[in-house]
């Protein structure tokens, strides 16, 4: 299967003063690690994985990582996923970037956003519904990732616990969680009863 | 107004305000959030009216968490004193907040009442904020 390609290059430098240099000159340290890999320091462009993640599985998805060495001239390939991210607060630009090496055979565990399909018969009657889980853990091969679970809340009623076990899911994919766990709850509905008001001429005055 | 129910020590210097909040520095639990920009202290009551400017637009429908709390006593000398005579009283509680900051979050109502009322609790509060949407960098 083809994988969309991400150009990174092999860094020798470590620690805050380099990295800052680093991120001055427009690029992102990163690291590559993995089971049977060896850990290797890179730098990307933050533009080129942005772009390269703008795709339906946006975070999930998974990177041929070609990896150039400055010094050697030297080439290598790596089946990468983004493990983790750190960005600025407050300008919100990438700082650092944690690549998990994958192998195309090899079942991975990636957390798959959840998505509400229409409006509920207990939501339209008045009930909240309430998303439990935003994203699930899900254990497929890279090729096999889904962008997003939907479920078709439209039939549902107040009172309703919806759980993993109902779950739409293809062939291949194991969601991480108990069976019994709840994915979204929607709230029953409360009729308010509304007291009669007693007459006010009972009423006495307090001082 | 919030407070806290117990500190160890009444009265506390008054300290500096470095760096950036790297930590509750995302909408966590609900869809939409309202993110410091600048550093600073907001008092309990600013706290309060920012809430209540929230909850007239959130109303049943919608669910709405507040991220931050006033830990900090800020002691104020009584007026026309003389210098000295040691610190004065606990007047006030304040959060301090760096940039950064997620400061309240909504859930339950369209992006535009969400947009609404985020911009009118920031008038509340002595700090510059933003618009957040749930979701990183990437």
């Amino acid at each position: 299967m083809e994988f969309i390609k991400l150009e990174a290059l092999a860094r020798e430098s470590k620690g805050k003063s380099a990295a800052r240099r680093m991120r001055k000159a427009g690029r992102v340290p990163a690291v590559v690690y993995g089971k049977d890999t060896d850990t290797r320091k890179i730098s990307v462009d933050p533009e080129a994985l942005i772009k390269a993640l703008a795709g339906p599985l946006r975070v999930n998805t998974p990177l041929d990582v070609v990896i150039s060495d400055v010094n050697s001239e030297k080439k290598e390939d790596a089946l990468v996923i983004v493990k983790d991210h750190h960005y600025d607060p407050v300008t919100r630009e990438l700082l650092h970037v944690d690549f998990l090496s994958i192998s195309e055979s090899a079942p991975i565990r990636v957390d798959v956003p959840v998505v509400k399909v229409g409006r509920s018969k207990g939501e339209q009657l008045g009930g909240i519904l309430r998303m439990v889980h935003r994203t699930l853990p899900v254990i497929c091969l890279p090729k096999d990732i889904p962008a997003k679970i939907s479920v078709d809340v439209s039939a549902l009623e107040g009172g309703i616990t919806y759980h993993v076990s109902e779950l739409p899911l293809a062939e291949g994919l194991t969601v991480a969680m108990p069976p019994q766990e709840a994915v979204l709850t929607i709230s029953p509905i409360v009729i308010e009863e509304v007291a009669p008001e007693e007459p006010a001429a009972g009423k006495k005055k307090k001082k | 107004m919030l407070s806290p129910a117990k500190v160890k020590y009444r009265k506390q210097q008054k300290g500096k305000v470095r760096g950036k909040s790297y930590r509750g520095s995302d909408v966590s639990f609900g869809d939409y959030g309202m993110q410091a920009l600048e550093s600073g202290w907001i008092t309990s009551r600013q706290i309060e009216a920012a809430r209540m400017a929230i909850s007239r637009h959130v109303k049943k429908t919608g669910k709405m968490w507040i991220r931050f709390f006033p830990h900090k006593p800020v002691t104020k000398t009584a007026a026309e004193t003389r210098m000295g005579k040691g610190k004065g009283s606990p007047e006030e509680w304040v959060a301090v907040i760096r940039p950064g900051r997620v400061l309240y979050e909504i859930s339950g109502v369209s992006e535009a009442d969400a947009q609404k009322a985020f911009r009118t609790a920031s008038h509340k509060l002595g700090i510059a904020t933003r618009f957040l949407k749930r979701g990183g960098a990437l």
